[in-house]
């Protein structure tokens, strides 16, 4: 039955970080809360977790009330930013630590079988007889997660715990999440402000704006059919190019038009109304160098490049709006090099100008949908 | 039932009330009567507080005070400051000079008045003899009323440099490498460096540093009781000794109270002026 | 602007009787102008190299030249360098305009000039609306740009260093932060190390960056040469994201053999190879592994999707060759068919891999 929130508020004073949230966290799902850094995901964590007390609201585990539940009860475990582990115990008393002190009988052997069980699933097995302070930042970051896996907590709480790792230990510690949450029985909720982290993880992803979730469901679903512009725009990486446009209709003709010689065909008329704004979502991915049969080809000028390890995010400027386009290679273009790229309107997301609710979507925005 | 965390305070509270807020009621009320030991306390109202301002004895002890805490403060802050700057930074004298210079504060305070009195003794103490020996002349610090506040002085500064020092030294500790790096590479002079990277990352600790040591030596009263007990003459008779004189030796309480109340306020008022006026210095723009 | 001559540069840290190579013989120039960056693994020496340029240490042997001059024993005074740290340092005692000026002051420069750069720098940087605010309780990316000005407010800045500089800045502000010192560093073409363990940071800056590895720097080159062609089995893992898959093969005198399957090379290519040789492996990028559903005829290598991750924009797939008992990473497009446990059929082309022999890049040509 997993995690209910209902009517959360938490404030800290004048501060409100969290007004009438409602969230459900499906059993045996990876869900993470994505948003920007202090949004208020932490405090949603903590306060999931029993860690903090909500201002106003309920939490419910598996259907019952554990508002007033202390942590220490609730049978859950956390993961934090920074590596957090005691410093004068070995890595193997590290990880036993939680059942040491745990109320129930456990036995040296299954003591034993258990902490050899999670240090193989998280590589640390060679480390046990070490001491913290002589294992790399990946390694103690894997010996904390360790040690809350090892009691099979019902829930498991994991706040942004690779954010102070290197991007090689990101990249291999992200695929061994999947593995390790394939394998245990538990719950997983994930805070992070990075879209790849959440999307390459996890099975559900509520995103949190505005002290509130705006948007909440599958992975694949949040990210194929965004609701809002702020979801649609973040969860990309790089994020999704966000255009101003008015729908103009000349004689029999419907279009979206950015700029003088920037227009896009207009679909689902029937959902659009001539002279209002539309804010046209644009993946990174979907910008094509050079002309195309069926888009629309406009001219942009490159502002920046950023080498992303395997390929580049160039920033370009269409009169004053801004184009990223990912290039699938490391490759630097000079920068005010005027470049003609073409979009085709079939990868157009269509958001209403004002409240940025989605209004529609191009066919081909879903082709990588996996149903 | 949201904020838990008070009920934790509530036996700290408790203590105090008991420990500072009950005797403090009970000083407030005494001041407003006339209380002498064996008869029946007499309501006065502000008299007490009157004859305490015209009291020519305490507004000289009250002037001899501010002085002795400006002096103490002009020489105890600079002087430890120059010391925690002398210290090694690290390296293994680094625990060595921290226990040496903490001697002093780990002697309790009748002791340090016995060693002085030692020490300044005109018959066989080593600071008459030093003085005797530059050319001084006659030092006698039961005699001279300068000797004697210039030896209360001395005292002082030998008994808390230290702890300037401590508090100094853990503030310079806690400042970044980076800070002093950077001001290589801006090609910052020594004074630069000091006067824009060391003093304002040592603002918090000598503001802590200058609070602590006016209030302290603002109540001194173990030094100069035990070198000469006030004197010669009232030279160094101290508010905490005037106060103790009047409302113990002199058996007027309600004076007494008085007295310790305006006493009170005065440490409490220029405590606040100074942390004020220390908060808002350095803070400004340069241009 | 100047040229910056690293000369077999070794430093030794010695600590009670342990000796410890932070810096082996690192020889290498730093052209005129350019934006460089110093890229490798915590501890390989990068930061130690930082300080020896700046001055702030003395290397054990070997020598720093700017534009000819030895400045090998010169403290960072007397080298007017810029630098810009981990830890963002402002003089909380001076507004923002007292802080690009206290590298002018310190110099005894007349205030009509300092006014007139410290407009000039605040422009460049954006720091112009706040001038006469207090940096104290600047966020990272603010006191960053705060240290950056102070570093190129000179005339004389002969160099510009960077040690991590975005370490404690938010995700969110990088992108800013990242633009504003490229765009200072391109508009004054003041030459610049940029140290860092990002490649992100590093090859986003530089059009040139040495990879560095247990004191050593094994390679320098523009971030497409790093990428395209890596000297070693290390670069090719450490540039890129994911790395370069590496498969153990053999050469049979014709082709290449990974277990039963045969790899087609090239004419060029076969003349370098030796086939008594152990130690070969064949390293190809992740976007260049074919991926199939079905055979193609061209001796693809059946392999299964273990792990499937959407990065975003595209995705990585996690295949395992069970036939070899290898994985293999590839890139795809998000509209691909990627369901963890289908099969799928890999192909390896000659213009898509690199041959590595005991770690050693083989290029085409020669040894």
């Amino acid at each position: 039955m997993g995690i209910k929130v209902s009517n959360l508020t938490k404030d800290y004073g004048s501060e409100v970080v969290l007004d009438d949230l409602d969230l459900n966290v499906p059993d045996n799902s990876f869900t993470s809360i994505v948003a920007p850094t202090g949004a208020g995901k932490t405090t949603l964590l903590r306060v999931m977790a029993g860690v903090e007390e909500p201002t106003d609201g309920k939490i419910y585990y598996d259907g019952e009330d554990v508002t007033d539940v202390s942590v220490q009860k609730r049978n859950v475990s956390m993961v934090y930013q920074q590596f957090i582990n005691y410093p004068s115990l070995s890595i193997y008393e590290n990880i036993a630590s939680p059942l040491r002190v745990s109320e129930e009988e456990v036995s040296q052997d299954e003591l034993d079988e258990k902490v050899h069980e999670v240090a193989e699933l998280l590589n640390i097995e060679d480390l046990l007889d070490h001491l913290p302070e002589e294992a790399s930042g990946g390694e103690k970051q894997r010996t904390a997660i360790a040690r809350a896996l090892i009691k099979d907590p019902r829930f498991i709480f994991l706040d942004e715990p690779l954010a102070n790792l290197d991007y090689k230990l990101r990249e291999e510690l992200r695929g061994q999440f999947q593995l390790i949450f394939q394998q245990e029985k538990s719950t997983f909720i994930y805070a992070t402000p990075a879209p790849e982290d959440a999307l390459s993880m996890s099975t559900h992803i509520g995103f949190l704006h505005e002290q509130d979730i705006l948007q909440f469901g599958e992975s694949e679903d949040v990210y194929y059919h965004p609701q809002y512009v702020e979801v649609g725009s973040y969860l990309n990486e790089p994020p999704m190019n966000v255009l101003s446009s008015e729908l103009i209709k000349e004689s029999d003709r419907y279009y979206f038009q950015v700029s003088e010689d920037f227009t896009f065909e207009a679909f689902d008329l029937d959902k659009l109304e001539t002279g209002q704004d539309y804010l046209l979502g644009v993946r990174p991915q979907a910008v094509e160098i050079g002309e195309v049969e069926g888009s629309t080809t406009f001219r942009t000028v490159v502002s920046f490049n950023e080498i992303v390890g395997s390929s580049t995010t160039l920033h370009t400027d269409h009169e004053g709006q801004e184009i990223i386009i990912f290039v699938p290679e490391p490759k630097r273009r000079p920068e005010g090099e005027k470049l003609a790229v073409s979009v085709d309107p079939a990868e157009l997301y269509v958001f209403a100008g004002g409240t940025g609710e989605i209004v529609t979507q191009g066919a081909k925005t879903t082709l990588g949908e996996k149903k | 039932m949201k904020n838990r965390a008070w009920w934790f305070l509530l036996p700290a509270l408790a203590v105090m009330s008991l420990s500072a807020f009950i005797p403090l009621m009970t000083v407030i009320n005494y001041a407003q009567y006339s209380v002498f030991p064996g008869s029946a306390p007499q309501f006065i109202g502000m008299e007490n507080f009157a004859d305490v301002l015209n009291d020519g004895v305490f507004l000289n002890s009250l002037r001899r005070q501010v002085l002795f805490s400006i002096e103490i403060l002009l020489i105890e802050i600079p002087l430890g400051l120059g010391l925690a700057l002398a210290l090694p930074k690290k390296g293994k004298w680094v625990g060595w000079s921290l226990v040496l210079l903490g001697v002093p504060l780990l002697i309790p305070w009748n002791v340090v008045g016995i060693i002085w009195r030692v020490f300044t003794r005109s018959d066989l103490g080593a600071v008459p003899a030093i003085f005797n020996w530059i050319g001084y002349g006659a030092y006698n610090a039961s005699l001279n009323s300068g000797d004697a506040w210039w030896t209360v002085v001395a005292m002082d500064v030998w008994h808390w440099t230290p702890l300037v020092v401590l508090l100094c030294y853990a503030g310079l500790q806690a400042i970044p490498e980076e800070f002093y790096r950077a001001a290589k590479i801006d090609g910052a002079s020594a004074w630069s460096t000091f006067r824009y990277v060391t003093l304002p990352k040592l603002r918090h600790s000598l503001i802590l540093a200058v609070l602590l040591r006016f209030m302290d030596s603002f109540k001194i009263y173990a030094e100069p009781f035990q070198l000469t007990g006030g004197g010669p003459g009232n030279s160094t008779t101290f508010l905490s000794i005037y106060t103790s004189r009047k409302a113990i030796g002199g058996f007027n309480m309600g004076f007494g109270a008085a007295v310790s109340i305006i006493y009170f306020f005065l440490v409490i008022l220029i405590s606040w002026l100074l942390y004020t006026i220390m908060m808002n210095v350095g803070g400004g723009s340069s241009q | 602007m100047s040229i910056i001559d690293l000369q077999n540069i070794t430093h030794v840290y010695q600590s009670g009787g342990e000796k410890t190579v932070a810096v082996n013989d690192v020889s290498l120039t730093l052209a005129e102008g350019t934006s460089n960056a110093l890229i490798g693994p915590s501890g390989c020496g990068k930061t130690t190299l930082l300080n020896i340029i700046s001055g702030l240490l003395t290397p054990t042997e070997g020598k720093v030249l700017i534009d000819g001059k030895d400045v090998t024993e010169l403290p960072p005074q007397g080298r007017d360098i810029a630098q810009v740290f981990q830890f963002p340092v402002v003089y909380d005692s001076m507004d923002v305009y007292g802080n690009l000026a206290f590298p002018l002051r310190n110099r005894g420069a007349p205030e009509e000039e300092i006014d007139e750069r410290v407009q000039v720098t605040a422009e460049l940087l954006g720091l112009e609306d706040r001038l006469h605010v207090n940096p104290a309780n600047f966020g990272p990316e603010w006191s960053q740009l705060v240290s950056l000005g102070r570093g190129i407010i000179r005339h004389d800045t002969t160099a510009l260093l960077f040690d991590e500089p975005m370490t404690d800045v938010d995700p969110g502000r990088k992108l800013t932060l990242r633009r504003r010192i490229s765009q200072a560093q391109k508009r004054l073409e003041v030459t610049s190390l940029y140290v860092t363990h990002d490649q992100h940071e590093a090859l986003t800056f530089a059009e040139k960056a040495a990879v560095m590895k247990d004191g050593e720097i094994v390679q320098y080159g523009s971030p497409e040469e790093l990428y395209e062609r890596p000297v070693s089995t290390f670069v090719g893992n450490f540039i890129g994201s994911p790395g370069m898959n590496f498969i153990d093969c053999e050469f049979a005198g014709e082709d290449l053999k990974i277990g039963k399957f045969t790899i087609p090379i090239n004419e060029s290519m076969r003349d370098n190879l030796d086939s008594s040789w152990t130690g070969l492996e064949l390293g190809v990028r992740p976007n260049l592994v074919n991926v199939y559903d079905e055979p193609e005829g061209g001796g693809e290598i059946p392999a299964k999707v273990t792990l499937t991750e959407h990065l975003g924009s595209y995705q990585i797939i996690t295949l395992e060759m069970e036939d070899i008992g290898t994985v293999v990473k590839a890139e795809l497009p998000l509209e691909e068919k990627t369901d963890v446990g289908s099969e799928k059929f890999i192909g390896l082309t000659p213009e898509n891999i690199m041959l590595f022999h005991n770690g050693e890049a083989i290029e085409n040509g020669k040894k």
